[in-house]
Protein backbone atom coordinates (compact mmCIF):
# COMPACT_ATOMS: atom_id res chain seq x y z
CA UNK A 1 0.00 0.00 0.00
CA UNK A 2 1.52 3.47 -1.16
CA UNK A 3 1.64 6.27 1.68
CA UNK A 4 -0.65 8.69 0.86
CA UNK A 5 -3.82 5.71 0.56
CA UNK A 6 -2.94 4.37 4.02
CA UNK A 7 -3.23 8.18 5.42
CA UNK A 8 -6.19 8.49 3.48
CA UNK A 9 -7.72 4.88 4.59
CA UNK A 10 -6.84 5.76 8.17
CA UNK A 11 -8.69 9.20 8.03
CA UNK A 12 -11.40 8.19 6.26
CA UNK A 13 -12.13 5.28 8.60
CA UNK A 14 -11.78 7.34 11.61
CA UNK A 15 -14.53 9.34 10.57
CA UNK A 16 -16.58 6.35 9.39
CA UNK A 17 -16.16 5.10 13.01
CA UNK A 18 -17.18 8.55 14.13
CA UNK A 19 -20.07 8.68 12.06
CA UNK A 20 -21.37 4.65 13.05
CA UNK A 21 -20.99 6.12 16.90
CA UNK A 22 -22.90 8.83 16.48
CA UNK A 23 -25.80 7.03 14.69
CA UNK A 24 -25.36 4.40 18.45
CA UNK A 25 -26.38 7.84 20.34
CA UNK A 26 -29.02 9.22 17.81
CA UNK A 27 -30.51 5.87 17.36
CA UNK A 28 -34.65 5.55 16.94
CA UNK A 29 -34.96 2.37 18.50
CA UNK A 30 -33.40 -0.20 20.53
CA UNK A 31 -32.64 -2.68 17.52
CA UNK A 32 -30.79 0.60 15.77
CA UNK A 33 -28.91 1.00 18.40
CA UNK A 34 -27.62 -2.67 18.70
CA UNK A 35 -27.09 -2.06 14.54
CA UNK A 36 -24.96 0.77 15.00
CA UNK A 37 -22.90 -0.95 17.47
CA UNK A 38 -22.22 -3.74 15.10
CA UNK A 39 -21.36 -1.47 12.07
CA UNK A 40 -19.25 0.57 14.15
CA UNK A 41 -17.24 -2.96 15.15
CA UNK A 42 -16.82 -3.79 11.68
CA UNK A 43 -15.55 0.02 10.95
CA UNK A 44 -13.00 -1.09 13.61
CA UNK A 45 -12.01 -4.27 12.44
CA UNK A 46 -11.22 -2.61 8.80
CA UNK A 47 -9.38 0.04 10.42
CA UNK A 48 -7.73 -3.19 11.89
CA UNK A 49 -7.07 -4.35 8.59
CA UNK A 50 -5.58 -1.48 7.11
CA UNK A 51 -3.19 -0.96 9.91
CA UNK A 52 -2.39 -4.93 9.26
CA UNK A 53 -1.53 -4.64 5.39
CA UNK A 54 0.37 -1.16 5.69
CA UNK A 55 2.36 -2.54 8.83
CA UNK A 56 2.88 -5.84 7.94
CA UNK A 57 3.02 -6.84 11.40
CA UNK A 58 -0.06 -9.76 12.01
CA UNK A 59 -0.17 -8.05 16.11
CA UNK A 60 -3.18 -6.04 14.89
CA UNK A 61 -5.39 -9.33 13.82
CA UNK A 62 -6.03 -10.71 17.34
CA UNK A 63 -7.80 -7.49 18.34
CA UNK A 64 -9.78 -7.55 15.01
CA UNK A 65 -10.78 -11.24 15.59
CA UNK A 66 -12.13 -10.08 19.71
CA UNK A 67 -13.90 -7.28 18.16
CA UNK A 68 -15.58 -9.72 15.58
CA UNK A 69 -16.47 -12.48 18.64
CA UNK A 70 -17.60 -9.42 21.01
CA UNK A 71 -19.84 -8.17 18.57
CA UNK A 72 -21.53 -10.84 17.42
CA UNK A 73 -22.26 -12.23 21.02
CA UNK A 74 -23.72 -8.91 21.95
CA UNK A 75 -25.85 -8.57 18.99
CA UNK A 76 -27.73 -11.73 19.62
CA UNK A 77 -27.58 -11.39 22.86
CA UNK A 78 -29.45 -8.26 22.75
CA UNK A 79 -31.43 -9.67 19.88
CA UNK A 80 -32.67 -12.82 21.88
CA UNK A 81 -33.70 -10.12 24.53
CA UNK A 82 -35.97 -8.35 22.27
CA UNK A 83 -37.55 -10.55 20.47
CA UNK A 84 -41.18 -11.19 22.03
CA UNK A 85 -41.58 -14.79 22.58
CA UNK A 86 -37.86 -15.82 22.82
CA UNK A 87 -35.27 -15.85 19.31
CA UNK A 88 -34.56 -19.70 19.93
CA UNK A 89 -38.62 -20.57 20.18
CA UNK B 1 6.46 -7.35 -3.36
CA UNK B 2 6.05 -6.04 -6.63
CA UNK B 3 4.63 -2.82 -7.53
CA UNK B 4 1.79 -4.18 -9.30
CA UNK B 5 0.55 -5.90 -6.24
CA UNK B 6 0.72 -3.15 -4.30
CA UNK B 7 -1.66 -1.00 -6.67
CA UNK B 8 -3.65 -3.47 -6.51
CA UNK B 9 -4.06 -3.13 -2.67
CA UNK B 10 -4.24 0.36 -3.20
CA UNK B 11 -7.27 -0.55 -5.32
CA UNK B 12 -8.78 -3.29 -3.05
CA UNK B 13 -8.83 -0.40 0.22
CA UNK B 14 -9.99 2.22 -1.93
CA UNK B 15 -12.93 0.11 -2.93
CA UNK B 16 -13.54 -0.98 0.49
CA UNK B 17 -14.11 3.09 1.93
CA UNK B 18 -16.31 3.12 -0.67
CA UNK B 19 -18.11 0.38 0.12
CA UNK B 20 -18.28 1.39 3.99
CA UNK B 21 -18.97 5.11 3.31
CA UNK B 22 -22.14 4.12 1.03
CA UNK B 23 -22.75 1.30 4.40
CA UNK B 24 -22.16 4.11 6.93
CA UNK B 25 -24.45 6.52 5.04
CA UNK B 26 -27.06 3.87 4.12
CA UNK B 27 -27.46 3.34 8.07
CA UNK B 28 -27.85 7.25 8.48
CA UNK B 29 -30.43 7.67 5.38
CA UNK B 30 -32.78 4.28 4.69
CA UNK B 31 -35.57 4.51 5.75
CA UNK B 32 -36.94 1.03 7.57
CA UNK B 33 -35.24 -1.15 9.91
CA UNK B 34 -34.83 -4.08 7.34
CA UNK B 35 -33.04 -1.60 4.68
CA UNK B 36 -30.87 -0.68 7.27
CA UNK B 37 -30.03 -4.24 8.23
CA UNK B 38 -29.14 -4.40 4.52
CA UNK B 39 -26.62 -1.60 4.75
CA UNK B 40 -24.77 -3.28 7.24
CA UNK B 41 -24.81 -6.76 5.43
CA UNK B 42 -22.82 -4.23 2.84
CA UNK B 43 -20.32 -3.33 5.43
CA UNK B 44 -18.90 -6.70 5.18
CA UNK B 45 -19.57 -7.97 2.02
CA UNK B 46 -17.89 -4.92 0.03
CA UNK B 47 -15.47 -3.25 2.96
CA UNK B 48 -14.31 -6.17 4.55
CA UNK B 49 -13.66 -8.92 2.05
CA UNK B 50 -11.41 -6.70 -0.69
CA UNK B 51 -9.74 -5.92 3.10
CA UNK B 52 -9.14 -9.74 3.73
CA UNK B 53 -7.92 -10.23 0.45
CA UNK B 54 -5.39 -7.70 0.41
CA UNK B 55 -4.21 -8.89 3.63
CA UNK B 56 -4.18 -12.43 2.29
CA UNK B 57 -2.07 -10.93 -0.58
CA UNK B 58 0.59 -10.06 1.40
CA UNK B 59 2.06 -13.15 1.60
CA UNK B 60 3.47 -13.45 5.06
CA UNK B 61 2.14 -16.99 6.81
CA UNK B 62 0.81 -15.53 9.80
CA UNK B 63 -0.86 -12.78 8.39
CA UNK B 64 -2.26 -15.22 5.50
CA UNK B 65 -3.38 -17.30 8.34
CA UNK B 66 -4.96 -15.06 10.74
CA UNK B 67 -7.06 -13.19 8.34
CA UNK B 68 -8.56 -16.54 6.95
CA UNK B 69 -9.39 -17.27 10.15
CA UNK B 70 -11.36 -13.77 11.11
CA UNK B 71 -12.44 -14.33 7.25
CA UNK B 72 -14.05 -17.76 8.65
CA UNK B 73 -14.99 -16.63 11.78
CA UNK B 74 -16.91 -13.08 10.09
CA UNK B 75 -18.47 -15.81 7.38
CA UNK B 76 -20.02 -17.85 10.34
CA UNK B 77 -20.88 -15.21 12.88
CA UNK B 78 -22.57 -12.17 10.54
CA UNK B 79 -25.17 -13.72 8.84
CA UNK B 80 -26.56 -15.80 12.37
CA UNK B 81 -26.15 -11.93 13.79
CA UNK B 82 -27.81 -10.40 11.29
CA UNK B 83 -30.93 -13.34 10.85
CA UNK B 84 -31.11 -12.52 14.45
CA UNK B 85 -31.90 -9.00 14.63
CA UNK B 86 -34.18 -9.70 11.71
CA UNK B 87 -36.20 -11.97 13.90
CA UNK B 88 -36.21 -9.53 16.43
CA UNK B 89 -37.79 -6.88 14.29
CA UNK B 90 -40.09 -9.18 12.90
CA UNK B 91 -41.40 -10.04 16.03
CA UNK B 92 -42.18 -6.54 17.37
CA UNK B 93 -44.63 -5.88 14.08
CA UNK B 94 -47.86 -5.03 15.03
CA UNK B 95 -50.09 -6.77 12.00
CA UNK B 96 -49.77 -9.68 10.66
CA UNK B 97 -50.60 -8.82 7.81
CA UNK B 98 -48.19 -6.08 7.31
CA UNK B 99 -46.42 -5.91 3.83
CA UNK B 100 -43.65 -4.77 5.74
CA UNK B 101 -43.06 -5.78 9.10
CA UNK B 102 -41.35 -3.13 11.83
CA UNK B 103 -40.22 -1.09 8.46
CA UNK B 104 -41.56 2.62 9.05
CA UNK B 105 -44.77 1.61 9.35
CA UNK B 106 -45.96 5.18 11.02
CA UNK B 107 -43.76 6.86 8.24
CA UNK B 108 -41.03 7.75 10.86
CA UNK B 109 -39.06 4.81 10.14
CA UNK B 110 -39.13 3.69 13.38
CA UNK B 111 -39.11 -0.29 13.85
CA UNK B 112 -42.19 -0.25 15.32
Amino acid sequence: MHTPVFYVAVVWLSVLLGMAILQVLHHRDALDAVLAVDASALVLIAVLLVQTVWSGSSHYLDPALVVALLSFVETVAVAALLTRGGLFR
Amino acid sequence: MTEAVRYLIDGLVLAALLAMTAAIMGLWRLRGFYNRLHANGLTLWLGLLPLLVAALLSGDTVIVTKSFLLLLCLLMTTPVSSHALARAAGSRLREPDDPHPGAADDGSGRAV
